[in-house]
């Protein structure tokens, strides 16, 4: 064991020491490689270039000049990616735009912590990218956002389809109660408006696609132009959506919500979807599941609507769409260990990986850019020490465009080469 | 507008003296001392610095204009006044208009009472412009008012607009306001920029903390086109080397302090930080002057230079202002000049004459022989 992670080190310092722009390339040799597109090459190998793929196989002719680095006795993967994550962003008073319900014109984007220490603890659990969604505070949240979770500014943020976010059940209604009842102690503000009820969020959905016909009729609108604009995308498929509805009632909601107004959707978390396979199967919905934790078999959330473990397996069985998220989970409830659960819970192991890689990916309209390793896709890539997803693996080394952002000594690298 | 238009006109109109001398001689004024702060924050060789109708005629001259009334410091050193470029003087807890989170027509000179005594005080301080800065509690805060703190008009502000004060903090954001967030605000402060709705002299004040505050200020003024002066960017050096490319890009001023003995060295490092990285510094200590000294003794102490210290007590918070005729001593500058029994940056050196727009400052001195001989 030793060998190969000293190796990894003098890697970590060519990478570090190689200047800005450099084309030199680097090559990966002895690892067992798991490309995420049923490709398994034991061992294999696999050439970066410019920070992106270059070449991978059982035996890949190095350019001369190459360094090359063993990695014997280590597994090869893409870096994970969370297609529903809550991490790096400012929360509380940077995330959540309180001043309306309707907000699919705003973009995650712009609460994006690009410094925040989440990013450090999604490297560690080999996570390379992350869609932060929308916020749940808004029935029609903004946005979302894709974006790496380390390397140089410049390369961090990604071209993700673009997809609003919609809440339904407590996490958007119950923050209307939360705020309080203005009424009793002073001036109206916006919190008063807020729905509190599950039928106030669906109405303020379906009232707002209403306000956005009536704009593409009339040419004016009472509310904001902006978010209507934006409806008007979500209508014209321009953007997608998706919708966080944990519980069976919820998923329920937004199918009819959606088929009133003629439109598709994905869920997020879906706690629930194993009680509701059929209509999932029926509407072929795409299903961003999770997370599980451990111990309980449930998420600990208001009403703890059944997190049943083996969700995953059953979504495979069905071949529904699907990938894996830890939300705001990192370690024990990261990415990997949402794999490990599954995996647990009689999914595939090859199928697992996908979910929390190429299939993440491919829900994010990224497939061309990351979530496996093949050539042309970006060099993000996470070295195990063992199997993927066991509780006694872990990443020894991830690089994010080809550079190394966590080293064989568990140190993080942050700054520029 | 309306708030706006008042403002130039008042600040149009000479405003009433407060606490004003004239100055002790009319005509000209030389002043003989043995150093000189330069332009560039080195100290160099002194002699006569001649003031004649609120300016500086000559720098450093061997002789004496004939005619001229002559002040001597056998050890005296001459320094440009400070210039604080973020303060509230004497409109303390009236520069936070929370009613909306943009309010770029607030002026700052609006809340301006000349007969504060805190300017009398920070002019025998020696700091002769301030800038009066409305608050961090909006997105955009309003017009900073630039105020002489003594001159032969008084205390006054500086006719025409000021800089604009932005911020981008946590303080900004309020839950009964709209936008609530960073993410609501930015769209908006983004069109108003293009719109040129935002224009302003000098660069954009904006208040920036942690490192992705910082990063986003650049990033969005930059791409408007416009220069940033970061108000207390305290997380700067979280942001490792990550900020480079976006620095590379444009010319940053930073503002920073007050600073006290019981700062953290995480605090009194950041100068030497910023101007590591290229940004131009310059100190704040809320217009008080002995915190603004000490402010500058701290950061030389924790390794910033000491030319860069002395630059940033006066000519780049004088360029943060947006003003080119204060900040350093040279022929054509405004009248504002302090000299010191020593270098300005040892706190043990007193303060022996105050110059403000040709004025010269009452001062009382500890020991009459160490205050200069004077010329009758």
């Amino acid at each position: 064991m030793i060998a190969p992670l000293l190796c990894c080190a003098a890697l970590a310092a060519a990478a570090g020491d190689a200047p800005k722009g450099a084309s030199e390339s680097i090559v990966l040799q002895g690892a067992e490689v798991d490309a995420g597109d049923g490709n398994v090459f034991k061992p294999g190998t696999v050439v970066i270039t410019d920070g992106r793929i270059a070449a991978v196989g059982p035996t890949a002719s190095a350019p001369s000049g190459a360094r090359i680095v063993d990695c014997q006795k280590l597994v090869l993967t893409a870096g994970l990616v969370d297609a529903a994550s809550q991490l790096g962003t400012f929360r509380f008073e940077g995330f959540s735009e309180q001043a309306s319900e309707v907000i699919p014109h705003l973009d995650a984007a712009d609460a994006i912590d690009y410094f925040s220490k989440d990013f450090e603890k999604l490297v560690r659990d080999g996570v390379t990218t992350i869609y932060v969604t929308g916020e749940a505070a808004s029935v029609i949240s903004s946005r979302g956002a894709a974006v790496k979770t380390g390397g140089p500014l410049p390369g961090r943020k990604l071209a993700a389809t673009p997809c609003v976010k919609v809440t339904l059940g407590l996490e958007s209604s119950y923050r209307g109660s939360a705020n309080g009842s203005p009424f009793r102690f002073g001036d109206l503000t916006f919190n008063a408006r807020r729905p509190t009820t599950r039928m106030g969020s669906t109405w303020v959905f379906r009232e707002a696609f209403h306000d956005a016909l009536l704009f593409k009729q009339q040419g004016k609108t009472d509310a904001d132009p902006a978010a209507m604009k934006a409806l008007l995308d979500v209508l014209d498929g321009k953007v997608k959506l998706r919708f966080q509805a944990r519980d069976v009632a919820d998923i329920r909601s937004a199918q009819r919500d959606c088929d009133e107004f003629g439109l598709t959707f994905a869920v997020e978390y879906g706690n629930e979807v194993g009680e509701c396979m059929d209509l999932i199967a029926a509407k072929k919905i795409p299903v961003i599941f999770g997370p599980a934790r451990d111990g309980d078999g449930r998420a600990a959330r208001f009403e703890s609507p059944l997190t049943a473990w083996r969700t995953p397996k059953l979504l495979a069985e069905q071949g529904a769409t699907f990938c894996l998220t830890a939300s705001e989970g990192t370690g024990d409830t990261g990415l990997a260990r949402q794999a490990g659960f599954a995996i647990k819970n009689g999914l595939d192991r090859a199928r697992a990986l996908r979910a929390v890689t190429a299939d993440a990916a491919a829900m994010l309209g990224l497939e061309k850019r990351i979530g496996r390793v093949a050539e042309g896709l970006d060099a993000d890539l996470v070295l195990w020490n063992g199997a993927p997803f066991d509780d006694t693996s872990r990443p020894v080394l991830v690089l994010i465009n080809g550079q190394v952002v966590l080293d064989a000594d568990g140190r993080l690298r942050k700054e520029n080469p | 507008m309306l708030a706006l238009s008042m403002a130039v006109a008042l600040a149009g109109a000479p405003i009433p003296a407060a606490g004003s001398r004239p100055p002790a001689q009319g005509g000209t004024l030389a002043i003989k001392v043995e150093k000189i702060v330069l332009p560039d924050g080195k100290l160099g060789d002194g002699g006569w610095i001649v003031l004649k109708g609120g300016r500086i005629e000559a720098v450093a001259a061997k002789e004496p204009p004939a005619n001229a009334a002559l002040l001597e410091f056998e050890h005296g050193v001459a320094s440009p006044g400070f210039v604080d470029p973020a303060t509230a003087l004497g409109a303390a807890g009236e520069l936070s208009e929370p009613a909306r989170a943009f309010t770029p027509e607030v002026s700052a000179g609006d809340a301006f009472d000349a007969d504060h005594s805190e300017f009398k005080k920070a002019a025998a301080g020696g700091i002769t412009t301030v800038g009066l800065s409305p608050s961090s509690s909006n997105v955009v805060g309003g017009r900073l008012a630039i105020v002489r703190t003594s001159g032969e008009q008084g205390v006054a502000v500086l006719s025409g607009p000021g800089p604009l004060r932005f911020a981008l903090t946590s303080a900004a954001f309020d839950g009964d306001r709209a936008p609530t967030s960073r993410m609501g605000a930015l769209p908006q402060l983004r069109e108003m920029l293009a719109a040129k709705k935002l224009e302003a002299p000098g660069p954009c004040l904006v208040d920036a903390a942690s490192a992705d505050e910082i990063r986003i200020a650049l990033e969005t003024f930059e791409s408007a086109g416009r220069q940033v002066a970061l108000l207390h960017p305290n997380g700067f050096a979280d942001a490792d080397d990550l900020l480079d490319d976006v620095l590379k890009k444009q010319a940053v001023f930073a503002v920073v302090g007050p600073y006290t003995l019981s700062s953290r060295e995480r605090d009194l490092a950041l100068p030497r930080r910023l101007a590591e990285k290229g940004v131009a510094v310059a100190f704040t200590a809320g217009g008080n002057a002995a915190k603004l000294r000490l402010t500058a003794a701290l950061a030389v102490r924790s390794g910033f230079a000491s030319d860069r210290a002395l630059q940033a007590l006066t000519s780049v918070p004088a360029r943060v202002l947006g003003l080119d005729d204060c900040g350093t001593l040279e022929p054509g500058k405004r009248a504002d000049l302090v000299v010191y029994d020593g270098d300005p940056l040892d706190l043990a050196s007193a303060i022996r004459l105050v110059v403000v727009g040709g004025a010269r400052q009452e001062r009382k001195a500890p020991d009459a022989a160490a205050a200069g001989k004077e010329n009758p």
